[in-house]
C-alpha cells in the first residue's frame, strides 16, 4: 500500500508535468479579470482589513461566552480573558500610555504563563492517551506522534479554526501563528482552572488527539534500517530471525518493474513488501513486518476517541492541580 | 492508474510471446509449465451434507472467535440511506442528498447495512444483515444546499424551451464506529419453530 | 450548463478539524441582523426580532446575535463562522417563518467555501482487504517458468500471465 500510494505520487507528479494545458482562453475571462482588478484598485487597502473587533456589532463578553458554549464547555469569563491577552496588546498600550504621558500602570496579566503550563498538559495527555490507544509501539515513535499533535503548526492551525483571530487581544490583525498558538495553549488552561484538568483533557481528546484520525500512522514510524530494527525487534521477542525472500518478479528488464518480497521468520509469513526493486521491496517488507507487530497498518481497528483516562495527577505526579491566577 | 500501466506492460509482454515462440526449432523438448497444464479428465467429487455443515459451522465459529478476541481489525460496510448505498468504514464522511429530517449533532444508528467486511471475512446480507448484528454510528455534522443546477428542457421545432434551476438538500454524516455486536448466523429476534408434522 | 464554472470550483467533502470525530461543535460563531425600523420590507425581519429572537438566542448559544436597525435600508443577515467565512443574504420582503427558516439553516452550515462536491463520499482507507497488484492471484509457477515459451504452448497460456 505504501509502495503504491509512494509510486502513484511520482506518476502523478510526472503526468502533470507533460499535461498539455488547455488550448484558449474563454473569451469572458480576460473582460471579468479586468473588472475584479478595476473593482479591487477602487475598495482599496485590502491588505489592511479591518480588525472585527473594532466593529461596532462587538460585544467581547458575549463572544466568549459563546466561544465556550460552541465548544460545549463553561469557563470562568475573567479567566478566559487573560488566556486571550497577547503579552503584544500589552505592550502596544503600555507605549500608547507613556506617548500620552501617562504613568504605565497595568494590571493585566498577558497569557504567556498559561500558554506553556496548557502545552506541558497537553502533551502529557496526548502522550498517555497515544500509548493507551497504541500500546505496542515503541516510545521513540509514539513521541514522534505527539510531536506532530503538539507542533505549533498543528495548534496554528486549530486556533484558527476555532475563531480564535477575532478574539484575541492582540497588536496585529490577523494575528500570527504564534500568537494563535499561545492562545491556543492558554484556552486549554483556562478550562483547566475553570473546570478542572479533567474537561480540559477531553477538549484536547476531541480538538488534539483527533486530528490522526485518518491520518497513516506509518508515516510517523518508519525506521532509518527496516531490517537492522527487525532483528532487534524478533530477537527482544524471541523469534528466529527474519528471512527475506522474493516471491515474484514483473516486468523485470522493464522501467515499472515491481518485485514481491515476504519476509519470513520460523518459515511464517510476517511481512510483505512490493517496490521496483529488490533492495527497496526488502526494505518494505521489513517495515511492513514491523508495523504488523506493532499494530499501526491501516487493518488496524480504528483508534477510539471516547475514552476516559484516568485523572492527569495519576499518571504523572509532577502535574499539581491548577492554581488561579490574580486578575484584576 | 498505477493498475492501468501494469495492465499495459502485461498486455505488452503476453503479445511478445507468439512472436518469440516462433522463432524457436519444434525439436525442443517441451517446458514444465506446458505439460503440467494438460489436465487429465477427474471425476467430480461433491461434498457430502455432513461435510458442508461443518465447513459453515466452523468458518461461523472462526469468525465469531476473531470479534470476541477483538481481533477483527478494521470493518467497512455497506450501508443503504435514504434510497443510495454507501461504503462506509469509520471516520468517513458521506453526503446524503435531499430532504432528510436528522439536525446537526444528532448521533443516529445507521439500520440498514447491507455487508460488512474485515480484512479476513465479509458477511453478506440477503439482502439486509439482520438487525442488532452490526452497529454503525453516525453523527450529523453538518446541513446546507448543494450549488445551484440548471435544468433544461427543449423539444426540437416545437417552439418549447424551459430552463429551471434547483439546489438540493445536502446531510453531511461523520461515519463514528462500525462493530460487530451480536452473533453471526444467531439472531436473536429470529426463534426456530419445528414444522409440525404434515 | 456544464460544470466548469470560473467562479465555482469544484471540491472534496471535508469537515473543520475533523467535526464529529470527537464531539460535534458548531461552526457559526456570530450573526448580525441589520433592518429597517420602518419601511416595510423589513416587516418580516421586525416580527422575528420581536417574537422569535430569544427562542433563537436560547437554543443556539454559541452563536453571538447582534441586531442592528439602520434607516432606510433593506433588511440582510449576515452569518460569521469559524473559518474567517462569512455569508450574506437578503431577506427583504420575507415573512417572519421565512427569516427564521433562513437563519435556521445558516447555523448548520461550516462556513466552508461554496464548491459542486466531485464525489459525496470520502474516506482515508480506501481499502481494507487490499488493493490489486500484478501479484495477487498470480500462478506461482511462473517463478520458475523459462521464457521465452516453447510453440506447443497450451492454448490458455494467457491465463498464467
Amino acid at each position: 500500500m505504501q509502495a503504491l500510494r509512494r509510486s502513484l505520487l511520482i506518476l502523478r507528479a510526472s503526468s502533470a508535468a507533460s499535461r498539455l494545458e488547455s488550448r484558449n482562453f474563454q473569451k469572458y475571462v480576460a473582460p471579468t479579470y479586468k473588472a475584479f482588478l478595476s473593482k479591487k484598485k477602487k475598495m482599496g487597502r485590502l491588505a489592511d482589513p479591518h480588525p472585527r473587533n473594532t466593529f461596532a456589532e462587538w460585544n467581547y463578553d458575549a463572544e466568549l461566552y459563546a466561544f465556550g458554549q460552541r465548544l460545549r464547555e463553561n469557563f470562568e469569563p475573567e479567566i478566559l480573558k487573560q488566556a486571550l491577552l497577547d503579552v503584544s496588546y500589552l505592550e502596544k498600550r503600555k507605549i500608547e500610555q507613556e506617548e500620552v504621558g501617562i504613568e504605565p500602570e497595568l494590571n493585566l496579566e498577558h497569557n504567556g504563563e498559561m500558554a506553556n503550563t496548557g502545552n506541558r498538559l497537553m502533551s502529557l495527555y496526548v502522550e498517555q492517551y497515544l500509548t493507551t490507544t497504541i500500546p505496542k509501539l515503541p516510545k521513540k515513535y509514539i513521541k514522534n506522534i505527539r510531536d506532530h499533535l503538539i507542533s505549533d503548526d498543528m495548534h496554528a492551525h486549530i486556533g484558527k479554526q476555532l475563531g480564535l483571530s477575532d478574539l484575541i487581544l492582540c497588536d496585529e490583525y490577523p494575528p500570527t501563528p504564534e500568537i494563535l498558538v499561545r492562545a491556543f495553549r492558554s484556552v486549554i488552561q483556562a478550562l483547566a482552572i475553570s473546570s478542572g484538568a479533567d474537561r480540559a483533557c477531553g477538549l484536547v481528546r476531541d480538538l488534539v488527539v483527533a486530528q490522526i484520525a485518518g491520518q497513516d500512522l506509518t508515516l510517523f514510524c518508519s525506521p532509518e534500517n527496516p531490517l537492522k530494527e527487525l532483528e532487534e525487534h524478533l530477537k527482544s521477542t524471541n523469534q528466529q530471525p527474519p528471512e527475506p525472500r522474493l516471491i515474484s518478479v514483473i516486468g523485470q528488464n522493464f522501467i515499472l518493474s515491481s518485485y514481491d518480497v515476504g519476509v519470513y521468520s520460523n518459515k511464517i509469513m510476517i511481512g510483505r513488501g512490493f517496490g521496483e526493486s529488490a533492495e527497496t521491496a526488502q526494505n518494505m517488507a521489513c517495515c511492513d513486518a514491523l508495523w504488523r507487530a506493532w499494530d499501526v497498518t491501516v487493518r488496524r481497528k480504528p483508534i477510539s476517541f471516547k475514552l476516559e483516562l484516568p485523572p492527569l495527577e495519576k499518571f504523572d505526579v509532577s502535574v499539581k492541580t491548577p492554581s488561579r491566577p490574580v486578575v484584576t | 492508474m498505477l493498475a492501468g500501466l501494469m495492465r499495459n506492460v502485461l498486455q505488452r509482454r503476453t503479445a511478445f510471446l507468439p512472436t518469440l515462440t516462433k522463432c524457436l526449432p519444434a525439436s525442443q523438448p517441451t517446458s514444465r509449465l506446458s505439460q503440467s497444464s494438460h489436465i487429465a479428465l477427474q471425476q467430480e467429487v461433491l461434498p457430502t451434507d455432513d461435510e458442508i455443515r461443518h465447513v459453515t459451522s466452523s468458518t461461523i465459529q472462526k469468525v465469531n472467535d476473531l470479534v470476541a478476541q477483538g481481533n477483527e481489525g478494521r470493518l467497512f460496510a455497506v450501508i443503504h440511506v435514504a434510497g443510495k448505498q454507501f461504503k462506509v468504514t469509520a471516520e468517513d464522511l458521506i453526503l446524503i442528498e435531499g430532504y432528510w429530517p436528522p439536525s446537526n449533532g444528532d448521533e443516529i444508528n445507521m439500520e440498514k447495512v447491507m455487508l460488512v467486511g474485515g480484512v479476513d471475512f465479509t458477511l453478506v446480507g440477503r439482502p439486509l444483515l439482520p438487525p442488532g448484528l452490526v452497529r454503525v454510528k453516525a453523527t450529523v455534522i453538518e446541513k446546507s444546499l448543494s450549488h445551484t443546477k440548471p435544468v433544461f428542457y427543449k423539444k426540437p421545432r416545437k417552439q418549447y424551451r424551459r430552463l429551471n434551476f434547483y439546489r438540493a438538500h445536502l446531510t453531511m454524516l461523520r461515519i463514528n464506529e462500525i462493530t460487530i455486536t451480536g452473533d453471526i448466523n444467531n439472531p436473536p429476534s429470529v426463534v426456530q419453530v419445528e414444522r409440525p408434522p404434515l | 450548463m456544464s460544470n466548469s464554472h470560473l467562479f465555482m470550483s469544484a471540491g472534496w467533502v471535508t469537515a473543520p478539524l475533523n467535526n464529529g470525530i470527537g464531539r460535534y461543535s458548531g461552526q457559526l460563531q456570530r450573526v448580525v441582523i441589520k433592518f429597517c425600523k420602518t419601511h416595510g420590507c423589513s416587516r418580516g425581519v421586525r416580527e422575528f426580532v420581536e417574537s422569535n429572537l430569544i427562542d433563537f438566542s436560547r437554543q443556539n448559544p454559541g452563536v453571538a446575535v447582534y441586531v442592528k436597525p439602520r434607516r432606510h435600508r433593506a433588511p440582510t443577515i449576515t452569518a460569521e463562522y469559524c473559518n474567517g467565512e462569512r455569508g450574506y443574504m437578503h431577506v427583504s420582503n420575507m415573512s417572519r417563518d421565512e427569516v427564521y427558516k433562513w437563519l435556521s439553516h445558516q447555523t448548520t452550515q461550516s462556513g466552508r467555501e461554496f464548491c459542486r462536491y466531485r464525489k459525496f463520499w470520502r474516506t482515508e482507507t480506501p481499502s481494507i482487504q487490499g488493493v490489486w497488484s500484478p501479484h495477487t492471484f498470480r500462478d506461482p509457477r511462473l517463478n520458475l517458468a523459462e521464457f521465452p515459451m516453447v510453440s506447443t504452448a497450451p492454448k490458455d497460456w494467457f491465463r498464467f500471465c
